[in-house]
């Protein structure tokens, strides 16, 4: 597909090194000129994008990305809990075939209320050729008490791109899970950005992604920490093979004022190509005294230990690749409680293991 | 309910004392073409030298500013006088030194230090070194300190050629290239193969002009099989314009060797510490930075190392004491560049009473760097809620046969821990600066005990006048 659009999106917070290329993603894209079309299960109505509520809301991959979307004309599909106390949508988004296509997505959860939101990203042509551009932007907004489970995963064709973009904000006690699932396309660019404005509000964030031939995977999630006592982790693990490109920036940002707050951020990273490129940068922006912020990043090949247990039961480097990749996307889904989801996702890779390796 | 602490201003009296500049020769401010043609005038320098400081002039005219790290708006090169000569000589004898110079090094303790445990000692004022020294026995091992200017004329004039801003070329970024332009004094050390400098050399760079930058270039070749330890120092007292220290430091750690760095820097709080510090690491050699940070307004301080021989190591061992008005940038970089090779960063940072302490590093694997790991460690500590502390780790892994981990915490000092000293009859400020001494043990074990003692003091001036 041709490209008409240049922007920079994914920046971090702060820059660092500019000979290091890390402080922001440089993207090539196609004007919308497309709309996507989307199946959803669970309450829910199509608004103006004009009469949005969440204009405020900060997203991760940045403002810079409406240099993409400014052209979309279509609606915004709005999911709310409204009084209810647990509710479950499941969205299922389809890219046009080699089309370029956006899905904006707002998502209010109520006072009290439990919503569960499954995302999947699909290829309406159902081709493993074509080249859809999808980029889909999630923004939410958490009252008081309010907890929202979001859980998205891609199964589109090798050569589509995505870009996915998530933003909100948590008000007092409220809880925002995320689950992402990325085995792998052309191209994937991530971005969450949550705002934990109240006091004793939470954010989870885990991510599972495998990424190879000449694929590309560039991620930027940003916490802020705004309320007292206020709670994250950042959970990301993945694989990465052949040439693969990837690129992890995590920020846990205290801000002043954020007193009693916690925020962890774990990534592991199994390199099995020998000319993948494997770039992180996890910062933890402090302007508080009495919190404790963390972060711990694992990088490299699968150890002499075990390979020697693999290679004890008959298995080679190879396979031990494809089954700790697997390993990886099942043990995130294991976290997910929906068995047809999480079947399609682990057959999806699977499958992907068996025609590639 | 939690206690706060008030930590009061520091007492830096110790460092904080000028000399008039009586009979001082010093340039008109700015960085002109005419400025670096008079300096080069003035240090005698080889043609070679002269149009490499007028060719970074012109990569210094062409390069952008950092877009990056903390702001150095206050500093305009337009007002910094590039060059000030005191009127002496470089001397071999202190008694020979002008009585105020010597003073100044006397109150710093450097005689002092020289004749206790130092094998040799140069001492820069402001633009020159005033003072350079070397023990009778460790020169009968050939190893060469002297000044850089003079060492260009001597038998080691190609060596330095070959090597000077070869680690840190003057396109590096904009204060690398002011360097090259308008560099004067520092050091050349030379080790020869085979042999072990057994105590250390130090250099101490004193800034005394007001509105002055020193440009000081340090180095340093350690032979095939040879060690060294070299301690750099460094201070000025505080005036109400701002100065800048934009020196550069170059190591070349030969097969076999190694090589100790440290330095305890404590500018002043007007200054703009744009240094730039490089070492390039072969063979089966190791580089080993202890780094102490507690001076300056601004800091961009992070050593880096190239490790581009098999089996090389390096161990860079940091801390970073910020505190009112000031924003210090410091960290390391290391480039794996060959098989088998290992590093290990390991910092910690402290910020009190507004002070601003990033954290940055990158830690680069390239293709070919198969069986070498990294290993990176930054702790920060809190002391108030008007500071700021940030960690910005980078990682770049292009080889997939290397193991990389990475840690890094911040935090606040732990009321169980205060009350736990207390209860045992320490006041809460005892507490506090005993926790914060072993929060910064892991530089202090590794500097020799004098300098020890210095860092320590260092901390519990920083420290004074906590209170429960």
């Amino acid at each position: 597909m041709t490209t008409d659009i240049n922007t920079t999106i994914n920046r971090i917070p702060v820059n660092t090194y500019r000979w290091l290329k890390m402080n922001e993603a440089n993207v090539k894209w196609s004007t919308i000129n497309s709309e996507c079309k989307i199946d959803v299960d669970g309450n829910h109505s199509f608004v103006d994008a004009s009469s949005s509520h969440m204009d405020d809301v900060i997203s991760g991959v940045g403002t810079t990305c409406e240099a993409i979307s400014s052209t979309f004309n279509g609606k915004t599909l709005e999911l709310s809990s409204d009084n209810e106390k647990s509710s479950i949508v499941k969205v299922s988004i389809f890219s046009s075939n080699s089309k370029s296509s956006y899905c904006p997505i707002d998502v209010l959860v109520k006072t009290g209320c439990t919503m569960t939101v499954f995302m999947d990203y699909n290829c309406e042509s159902n081709s493993d050729d074509s080249d859809d551009m999808l980029y889909v932007k999630t923004r939410f907004i958490l009252e008081e008490n309010a907890t929202l489970n979001l859980i998205q995963s891609q199964v589109m064709s090798d050569p589509s791109s995505l870009i996915n973009d998530v933003g909100g904000i948590c008000n007092e006690k409220s809880v925002f899970n995320l689950k992402q699932l990325f085995p792998g396309q052309k191209q994937t660019y991530s971005g969450c950005n949550v705002d934990l404005l109240g006091k004793e509000s939470e954010a989870n964030v885990d991510i599972a992604y495998h990424v190879y031939s000449k694929q590309v995977n560039d991620m930027n999630y940003i916490i802020n920490h705004i309320g007292k006592n206020s709670n994250c982790s950042i959970n990301v693990n993945g694989v990465l093979r052949d040439d693969a490109y990837k690129l992890f920036r995590g920020t846990i940002d205290f801000k002043n004022g954020s007193s009693g707050s916690v925020g962890h951020e774990v990534e592991k990273v199994i390199l099995l190509g020998k000319d993948s490129v494997n770039k992180t940068i996890p910062l933890i922006l402090c302007a508080e005294e009495d919190v404790v912020g963390n972060h711990g990043a694992s990088i490299g090949r699968l150890d002499e230990s075990t390979l020697l247990y693999f290679a004890s039961r008959g298995i080679g480097e190879q396979e031990a690749g494809n089954i700790l990749a697997l390993g990886m996307i099942n043990a995130l889904c294991d976290k997910i409680n929906d068995e047809e989801l999480t079947h399609r996702i682990s057959s999806y890779v699977e499958r992907k293991l068996q025609n590639e390796y | 309910m939690k206690e706060k602490s008030n930590v009061n201003d520091v007492d830096r009296s110790l460092y904080d004392f000028r000399n008039d500049e009586k009979e001082t020769y010093r340039l008109n401010s700015g960085l002109t073409k005419d400025i670096v043609e008079q300096i080069s005038t003035e240090k005698n320098d080889p043609d070679w030298m002269k149009e490499f400081r007028l060719k970074s002039l012109d990569v210094y005219n062409r390069t952008e500013m950092p877009n990056w790290g903390p702001s150095i708006e206050g500093l305009d090169v337009d007002n910094i006088v590039t060059y000030v000569r005191s009127n002496t000589k470089m001397k071999g004898d202190w008694s020979e030194v002008p009585d105020d110079i010597k003073d100044t090094f006397d109150r710093l303790g450097i005689p002092d230090a020289e004749k206790k445990s130092l094998a040799g000692v140069g001492a820069q004022y402001d633009s020159e070194l005033v003072y350079h020294n070397i023990r009778e026995e460790v020169a009968a091992l050939g190893v060469i300190y002297t000044d850089l200017e003079s060492a260009m004329w001597g038998e080691y004039g190609e060596m330095i050629r070959e090597h000077f801003m070869k680690l840190v070329p003057p396109t590096d970024h904009k204060f690398a290239a002011l360097h090259g332009a308008v560099w004067s004094g520092g050091s050349f050390v030379y080790v020869p193969k085979g042999v072990s400098v057994d105590i250390p050399l130090q250099s101490y760079f004193r800034l005394n002009a007001k509105g002055a930058g020193q440009f000081e270039h340090t180095l340093i070749i350690v032979d095939e099989g040879a060690s060294l330890h070299f301690i750099e120092g460094c201070s000025a007292p505080k005036y109400n314009v701002a100065n800048l220290h934009a020196g550069c430091v170059e190591l070349f750690v030969g097969k076999n060797a190694k090589l100790r760095y440290s330095t305890i820097e404590n500018w002043s709080k007007n200054m703009y510490n744009l240094n730039t510090k490089r070492a390039i690491v072969s063979e089966n050699a190791k580089m080993e930075w202890v780094s102490g940070s507690f001076g300056s307004h601004t800091s961009f301080l992070y050593p880096m190392t190239i490790l581009s021989g098999e089996n090389s190591k390096m161990e860079f061992t940091g801390i970073t004491f910020a505190g009112k008005g000031q924003d210090l940038d410091t960290g390391a970089k290391v480039s794996h560049q060959a098989k088998n090779t290992s590093s290990f960063i390991n910092t910690r940072s402290i910020s009190k009473d507004g002070g601003l302490n990033t954290f940055r590093s990158s830690v680069s694997m390239t293709k070919g760097s198969e069986g070498s790991t990294a290993s990176v460690s930054c702790q920060s500590l809190m002391l108030d809620s008007i500071s700021r502390s940030d960690t910005i780790p980078a990682m770049d892994i292009r080889c997939n046969d290397v193991t990389v981990g990475h840690e890094a915490s911040i935090g606040r000092i732990s009321d169980d821990a205060i009350f736990y000293l207390m209860s045992r009859g320490l006041s809460e400020e005892d507490a506090r600066a005993m926790i914060v001494n072993g929060f910064c043990d892991n530089v202090s074990k590794e500097l020799p005990l004098e300098y020890a003692v210095e860092m320590n003091n260092l901390i519990r001036l920083e420290m004074k006048g906590a209170i429960g």
